[in-house]
């Protein structure tokens, strides 16, 4: 049987990943997607919730990556840098999606005022949930359908700040708001799961 | 209902504009953005009231949730993997 692979293994793997990549050596890349793949693959369905559209989202983050490896620095770690690149061809992929829809963009239909009505957390037809493996519960899956039942400028911020916890200036480069809008944007949608996961949230374990 | 959630019932009642002005500050509080008087006057609030304590926790809980169950690890399907392999070799962009 195989030994498991350690976290220091794993961070060896990453640092000779990253040597190579710089390299320019092609194949680290296939090593990339045999070792991260999964992870990545998992970001690129949140946003886009079907299997065609996460495929080309993958193959934007490798060719970001391969472009900008030379600017990873090492001061995050690794699989953190490849999973927000991930995040970044997600949120690329529905603003170019959103354009051949011929909606106005991501931030139609949302209002960022906090005396609003909340979004709504409701089924969309035309937005089937992505097909998942691996599940961890119902609460899990509770807290996904939330999300997912999100409108499209909600679910973005929180994938990106809460699931992806990137910084508030990565966040406001990549959706365009400004920081106050994506503060209230960002409230609006907790405050929006909360109501909508208010029942499951009875008998956990609440950390204050 | 204890003495001390009874007790903190009835101090919401008779101080309703705390409470809204906790649900205000919610958002700075939960990301620690106020300013030391504002947060020490909040939270001497929640030691108050109850409903307002829950609410906070709950926000919280909302976070750590989101960030918990929607790291998803999802198996790749085979065909798209393949896919990806030949996208590596044969991409003009990756050279």
């Amino acid at each position: 049987m195989a030994a498991p692979i350690s976290k220091t293994d794993t961070r060896i793997d990453d640092a000779q990943l990253v040597a190579r990549l710089k390299q320019r050596d092609r194949s680290a890349l296939g090593e990339l997607v045999q070792i991260h793949g999964a992870k990545m693959y998992g970001v690129a369905l949140q946003f886009m919730r079907n299997e065609h559209d996460a495929h080309e989202v993958m193959q934007d983050a490798l060719v970001s990556i391969w472009n900008k490896i030379g600017s990873f620095e090492g001061k995050s770690a690794f699989t953190s840098w490849i999973y927000r690149v991930t995040a970044n061809a997600g949120l690329m992929a529905l603003r170019k999606r959103k354009r051949r829809e011929n909606d106005v963009s991501l931030d139609a239909a949302t209002s960022d005022d906090e005396d609003a009505p909340l979004p709504s957390l409701q089924l969309s037809d035309k937005a089937p949930l992505p097909d998942r493996v691996a599940m961890t519960g119902e609460l899990g899956e509770q807290v996904r359908a939330a999300i997912d039942r999100l409108p499209e400028p909600y679910r973005v911020v929180v994938l990106l700040r809460d699931v992806e916890e990137l910084p508030m200036e990565d966040v406001m480069e990549a959706t365009g708001l400004s920081e106050p809008a994506l503060k209230s944007r960002l409230h609006r949608a907790r405050l929006a799961l909360r109501e909508a996961l208010l029942p499951y949230l009875k008998g956990q374990d609440i950390q204050s | 209902m204890s003495k001390k959630t009874f007790a903190g019932f009835f101090k919401c009642l008779l101080h309703p504009h705390e409470c809204q002005r906790t649900k205000k500050l919610l958002y700075e509080y939960v990301e620690s953005e106020l300013d030391q008087e504002t947060q020490h006057k909040l939270e001497k609030h929640l030691g108050d009231c109850p409903a307002c304590l829950e609410y906070v926790k709950s926000y919280r809980q909302i976070i750590e949730l989101t960030h918990k169950h929607c790291l998803p690890e999802t198996q790749m399907p085979p065909a798209l993997k393949q896919k990806l392999r030949e996208f590596i070799e044969q991409n003009p962009d990756l050279k």
